[in-house]
């Protein structure tokens, strides 16, 4: 790997980092197809490195999360077992898959992610819960959180109370995840997801915990990353043991990725969000249609 | 919450510490490796050989390979890190079901390498 390539990698590693951070997203989305269609890099390497990458962030953004106790640890581990099972299982589906159908899989993901984007900008959200007294004490508002009926302190799901300091309103949060049960199989298709494409999976995990679990939208982010922290390793040594993680590549990649996430946290607070993803909607677009057309083969002018 | 930490309260600093470790260290050693590469160390690819050989590398491979491969691997055995953390503090401590989780998790992960490197 030569110093210009190097750099070039950790360039472009660090532009997916700053839009991830902008976007609410991992990184992986972007990072796979500037992977393989500004640097031409075989799918399966780009979505490797890609994964490894995701780890790192998330690992890196989970240090403050559990630092303020804005992840949930219990319902993160929960989860995290049927995420990392999905995970290996779309570790091992994509390695046995050719690069044109995992270019085109990937091509047909961002097609729905963009969609995403364009039909709701400022993210899939429940209402915001009713506040908790204030005390500190996880007690579960789970009425505020949508749940219609608080359960009882000795519940079932009792463990999985948990509260945070809210700064932006100034008090602390509780809550109780709701209907972890049915939550179960939706993080096995996020951890498939991850595994299978490279990315972190939290554009589904996020949306599962806020709208099915009731978790509020700033614990459910937090959460994601931890769980991404905890299970897309799990995806990425398949392909480490395939020889697609190619050490000095990944090495420049998380390093990018790093400096441009932590770069893009700084400028978000600066830019619209929304108009920001309505734009950049357009990019992914473009990205899906060219790797679509490199998936079957056909030309594309621009 | 308000005064005394809880055991939960314990394990999350305790989280918080080793993915911070582990953060420090992977990027330290892939920062170290690319050094190393930029200034002519050996960074040679990644020869043919079975997948076990992969996942635990042999020596020979180039100095800054070897390091950015041990920076790698700091990154993907932390999750490891942080479920055993999580098991061996809940293991006796309330909530005891987050130990048990923490041990099916860690389960889990130790299957996945066993599996990747077969």
């Amino acid at each position: 790997m030569t110093l210009t390539f190097t750099i070039g990698v950790m360039a472009t590693a660090a532009l997916a980092g700053v839009f991830g951070s902008l976007l609410g997203l991992g990184g992986g989305i972007i990072l796979v197809p500037l992977f393989t269609l500004a640097l031409g890099l075989p799918v399966h390497t780009a979505v490797a490195v890609s994964l490894v990458a995701v780890v790192a962030n998330a690992a890196s953004a989970s240090v403050v999360n559990l630092r303020s106790s804005t992840a949930n640890l219990g319902l993160a581990f929960a989860l995290a077992v049927v995420t990392a099972i999905g995970s290996v299982s779309g570790g091992f589906l994509a390695t046995s898959l050719s690069g044109v159908w995992l270019t085109g899989l990937f091509g047909v993901t961002l097609v729905g992610v963009a969609l995403i984007m364009v039909i709701k900008p400022e993210g899939i959200r429940r209402p915001a819960p009713t506040l908790s007294p204030g005390n500190g004490d996880p007690t579960p508002p789970a009425a505020a959180a949508g749940a219609g009926d608080t359960p009882p302190a000795d519940s079932d799901q009792a463990w999985l109370d948990a509260g945070y300091y809210d700064l932006a309103v100034g008090e602390r949060v509780a809550y109780r995840p709701r209907e972890v049960r049915r939550g179960l199989f939706v993080s096995f298709v996020a951890g498939n997801l991850s595994g299978l494409l490279g990315i972190g999976g939290g554009i589904v995990q996020v949306p599962l915990m806020n709208l099915l679990l009731g978790v509020p939208m700033k614990a459910a982010t937090a959460t994601s990353s931890l769980i991404i922290s905890l299970t897309a390793a799990s995806g990425a040594f398949v392909y480490l043991a395939r020889g697609y993680a190619e050490p000095m590549l990944t090495a420049a990649t998380v390093t990018g990725i790093y400096i441009g996430a932590r770069g893009g946290a700084r400028l978000a607070h600066h830019l619209p969000g929304a108009v920001l993803k309505r734009i950049f909607s357009v990019v992914l677009f473009y990205m899906a249609v060219r790797m679509l057309a490199q998936a079957f083969n056909l030309p594309f002018p621009f | 919450m308000t005064g005394q930490m809880t055991d939960l309260d314990q394990t999350y600093r305790r989280l918080a510490r080793v993915l911070n470790w582990a953060v420090n260290l992977s990027l330290g050693l892939v920062l170290v490796a690319l050094a190393w590469s930029a200034a002519g160390g050996r960074a040679g690819a990644l020869p043919d050989v079975p997948a076990l050989g992969r996942v635990v590398p042999a020596l020979g491979r180039g100095e800054a390979w070897a390091i950015a491969y041990l920076g790698i691997l700091t990154v993907l055995v932390t999750p490891i890190a942080q479920s055993l953390v999580v098991w061996l503090s809940h293991r006796a401590a309330a909530p005891r079901r987050l130990g048990l989780v923490a041990l099916a998790l860690l389960a889990v992960q130790v299957l996945a390498i066993v599996a990747a490197a077969l």
